[in-house]
């Protein structure tokens, strides 16, 4: 899966996830906030922000790969 | 954020710990070229952090504030019901 139709994925795969989730998502890979500032934004530790941040991403890897499965099944 | 172990070589499960933070380069300097080696040699964990940077970059390409799913069919279905009339479909549950 390469292109536009990664980038289509990975946005829907953003789009499903929890709200806590996403909202960490957002501010780091989306908005450019280090882990310091995203937690000062959503007032939680550093800590869970790299929780949530690796948990989401893992889960649009996830989601990416069960994506490529259904797309190459006849 | 740093590795625990001293010796120069990483391991696999000590490099997953730390992957993401370190392409968001939120690690100190000396366990980044540690890392950096150990992903130079592992195909394994090179290939994992190469999927995270692919998700990492899409994500950034993403215009704005990030939708909700379900606000996103709700979206669609208004666009649908603006372009087709009543003749759109439901929105799926």
């Amino acid at each position: 899966m390469v292109g536009a139709c990664f980038d289509a994925a990975v946005a829907q795969a953003v789009g499903a996830l929890p709200e806590k989730m996403r909202s960490v998502l957002q501010l780091v890979d989306i908005d450019g906030l280090s882990y310091q500032e995203a937690s000062a934004v959503l007032g939680v530790p550093v800590g869970t922000v790299m929780s949530r941040l690796h948990r989401a991403r893992s889960r649009i890897r996830d989601r990416l790969a069960v994506t490529e499965i259904s797309r190459r099944s006849p | 954020m740093r590795l625990r172990r001293r010796s120069d070589e990483a391991s696999c499960r000590e490099v997953s710990r730390v992957l993401q933070a370190y392409r968001d380069g939120q690690v100190d300097e000396l366990s980044a070229r540690r890392v950096t080696r150990h992903l130079d040699a592992c195909r394994r964990c090179g290939l994992e952090a190469e999927v995270y940077i692919r998700i990492k970059e899409a994500a950034g390409r993403m215009d704005g504030d990030v939708p909700s799913l379900p606000l996103a069919r709700l979206r669609d279905f208004a666009r649908r019901l603006a372009e087709e009339g009543p003749q759109a479909s439901e929105p799926p549950a």
